[in-house]
């Protein structure tokens, strides 16, 4: 299924927690932040929320800027 | 032309409406200048409106003027009464001729004591004060006190009869470094009526004392008008008038405004238009906003209380411990006051009032002890 | 010593906040960080970039003991902004950030009909609000209103290097508000620092300046000295500056009765 990762089309073979998503691209937890179809998924629900066809999944990192 | 032939061209009753016609628009004004302030802004400085609406705001002006130009500090002088002695008779005067009381001229035995006591009192800044008589008190008696005076005095002013110009460059050279003299008040009519007898009674003699002192190269002046004689409004809008005339043609002259307020004397005096306290705190802030670098002084005429208040507003030189009769230090209690010490705090007790405001008292003033003249 | 910064209720000894952007690494980043002796960063929040990756500054920032303040810029209204600052909450679990919403790409000159949505929404919604503006004395009242810990009028447009072009207007500001003002953008020089600190700052934000700087270390270090020496004139009370903090009560009762 596909779903839309940083505004970038995204395969994926099999249906898939955020959390092992995160995992796989290797990014950590500590200073991240995700929102699914522009709403923020809570940390404590990345490991339970699963990934579906169609998504817009949205990663953000806290970085130097401003 | 002195400014006496300039005052002279203008009614100074005129004063007063512009004073009382001034808009809360026109002391805004005054208070927005950093410098360059004219009459009309020294008008709104004084008038009731600048009082009611501004007062809090010119307080704080002139604290910071102050701070910025003369520092946390206070210059202590001492007035030393020579004589009781005057041939002038004014009605507000407690020394007037018309007032039967015994007489004196302090000897040179009797100023020298004097002086030691003012020392011992901590005071390098004598004030000579007289009563007008030139028979006993004028320049041949002068001669002789200067020299002794200027034994004990960092700095030597004067404050006795208006005298010509040759008399103080003559002075000048036995040590006086300041005289005062004060109009009383800038309106003819007052004046003549409170004038009746004696030299004083010439308006344009005295008026031109300041240009005299400005052409003797007297290095200070101090002016000012007697509070209350006359509607306050005139006198205090003519000091700053005559303040603006001497800034502009003695230009090396410090200039020093001093503010006495009619106070109860022999003879029961009392004021036309009497200046308020709160009135006070105003003039002394308008002065300080108008021309940055005047001295402006308070006697103790004023009680404690009131001159502690004042004093870190605006003042930059005070007496304190002072006496109003002759030979008063070394033997109170024996001569006439010339008016009630308000304030009688002892030197340390006034002091440690300025403290408690972080004011520093300076006896020594020790820019002039460089070029003394003895 | 001088007096602790208060912000959102925590003290601070130092009253240097630091802008994160624009330096060559994170390490560079991280040693300017520590020469300014700055207990506050601001960072922004973007997308992650796997392909690239980006050096992590955070845990950097935290070991150098920094309260870090996430900023919402790349927000071009307000919907973007509370987006951006509940992302930020998130994702460091910290409910402090810096609105700044500035539509303007040419000058960065913030919005200040959005930002004041933004404020107003997040500060209801329990964030502590720092709030980028426009050196604008009643939008700043209005933000202080709506909640905000502090204001951050800025001095000239961001990168500018300006100094304080606004000096009116900021003086203005720190007399009126009863929030700490944070003078922010524009400042290039120690001196202007400084200058924000002699008016009554309660402090500056600094990025540009240093980043930039030939050595930002130095600069940094610089930055450090000129603050603290502006704060310290503050506090010893400026020749030329308004004795009213100063007057005592019983003078404030004498002159109100005289105005009777």
């Amino acid at each position: 299924m596909q779903i839309m990762f940083n505004q970038e089309p995204v395969e994926l073979t099999a249906p898939l927690s955020l959390q092992d998503f995160l995992s796989q691209h290797g990014i950590q937890a500590a200073g991240t932040a995700c929102a699914v179809n522009e709403e923020i998924v809570p940390k404590s629900q990345w490991s339970d929320f699963m990934l579906a066809e169609g998504m817009k999944l949205d990663v953000f990192s806290l970085v130097a800027g401003g | 032309m002195s400014f006496f032939d300039e005052i002279s061209q203008i009614d100074v009753d005129k004063f007063a409406p512009l004073v009382e016609s001034r808009t809360d628009a026109d002391v805004e004004r005054a208070l927005s200048k950093d410098d360059n302030l004219d009459l009309n802004d020294f008008a709104a400085l004084i008038s009731e409106k600048a009082r009611v609406h501004y007062l809090r705001d010119m307080a704080y002006k002139s604290m910071t003027l102050t701070r910025r130009r003369f520092g946390r500090t206070v210059n202590m002088y001492l007035p030393l009464y020579l004589t009781n002695l005057c041939s002038n008779r004014c009605r507000y005067c407690g020394f007037s001729t018309a007032n039967k009381f015994p007489r004196t001229v302090l000897t040179l035995p009797e100023i020298e004591e004097e002086c030691q006591a003012i020392n011992k009192m901590g005071y390098e800044n004598i004030l000579l004060v007289s009563g007008e008589n030139e028979r006993r008190a004028g320049m041949p008696y002068f001669r002789e006190v200067l020299p002794i005076v200027k034994k004990y005095a960092a700095f030597l002013q004067m404050e006795v009869q208006p005298l010509s110009t040759e008399d103080y460059a003559e002075l000048k050279t036995l040590g006086l470094d300041a005289v005062s003299v004060y109009q009383e008040t800038y309106h003819p009519g007052c004046y003549k009526e409170n004038h009746l007898a004696g030299k004083k009674m010439d308006m344009r003699w005295r008026m031109e004392t300041p240009d005299r002192l400005g052409q003797a190269g007297i290095d200070k002046v101090g002016i000012g008008a007697l509070l209350g004689l006359y509607d306050w409004k005139v006198d205090v809008m003519a000091v700053a008038m005559h303040v603006l005339y001497m800034r502009r043609n003695y230009w090396k002259t410090r200039l020093s405004v001093s503010f006495p307020r009619l106070r109860p004397a022999a003879g029961g005096f009392q004021p036309h238009t009497p200046v308020t306290d709160s009135k006070m705190v105003q003039l002394i802030c308008a002065f300080r906003i108008f021309d940055h670098e005047l001295d402006l002084t308070i006697s103790t005429r004023e009680s404690a209380d009131f001159r502690d208040m004042i004093i870190p507003l605006g003042i930059t030189a005070v007496s304190a411990g002072s006496s109003t009769e002759p030979g008063g230090y070394a033997h109170k209690g024996k001569y006439l006051e010339q008016w009630t010490v308000n304030d009688d705090r002892s030197v340390d007790e006034v002091v440690a009032a300025l403290h408690k405001n972080n004011l520093e008292a300076v006896f020594h003033d020790a820019s002039t002890t460089y070029f003394k003249a003895v | 010593m001088t007096e602790k910064l208060v912000l959102a209720g925590k003290e601070f000894d130092s009253r240097l906040i630091i802008g994160t952007g624009k330096f060559a690494s994170a390490q560079a980043l991280s040693d300017a960080a520590q020469a300014s002796g700055a207990q506050i960063a601001t960072l922004a929040v973007k997308r992650v970039d796997i392909k690239h990756g980006r050096d992590d500054i955070v845990a950097p920032l935290k070991d150098l003991g920094i309260t870090l303040m996430p900023n919402t810029s790349g927000a071009r209204d307000a919907r973007e902004a509370v987006f951006a600052a509940r992302l930020s909450r998130e994702a460091l679990g910290t409910d402090w950030v810096k609105v700044e919403v500035h539509p303007d790409q040419k000058y960065l000159l913030p919005d200040p009909v959005e930002t004041y949505k933004a404020c107003k929404e997040l500060a209801a919604d329990g964030f502590k609000v720092f709030a980028y503006c426009s050196a604008d004395p009643c939008l700043c009242k209005a933000l202080e209103e709506a909640g905000v810990c502090a204001v951050m009028p800025l001095g000239a447009p961001i990168g500018s290097a300006r100094g304080l072009e606004t000096l009116p207007f900021l003086k203005i500001i720190i007399k009126e508000s009863k929030v700490p003002v944070v003078v922010d953008a524009g400042i290039g020089a120690p001196s202007d620092a400084a200058k924000a600190f002699e008016l009554g700052a309660a402090a500056v934000m600094v990025n540009t300046a240093i980043a930039a700087a030939r050595d930002p270390v130095a600069m940094a270090a610089a930055f450090n000295k000129a603050c603290a020496a502006g704060r310290e004139a503050y506090e010893a009370g400026l020749a030329d500056s308004v004795e009213s903090a100063r007057a005592t009560s019983p003078m404030e009762l004498f002159l109100s009765e005289a105005m009777k």
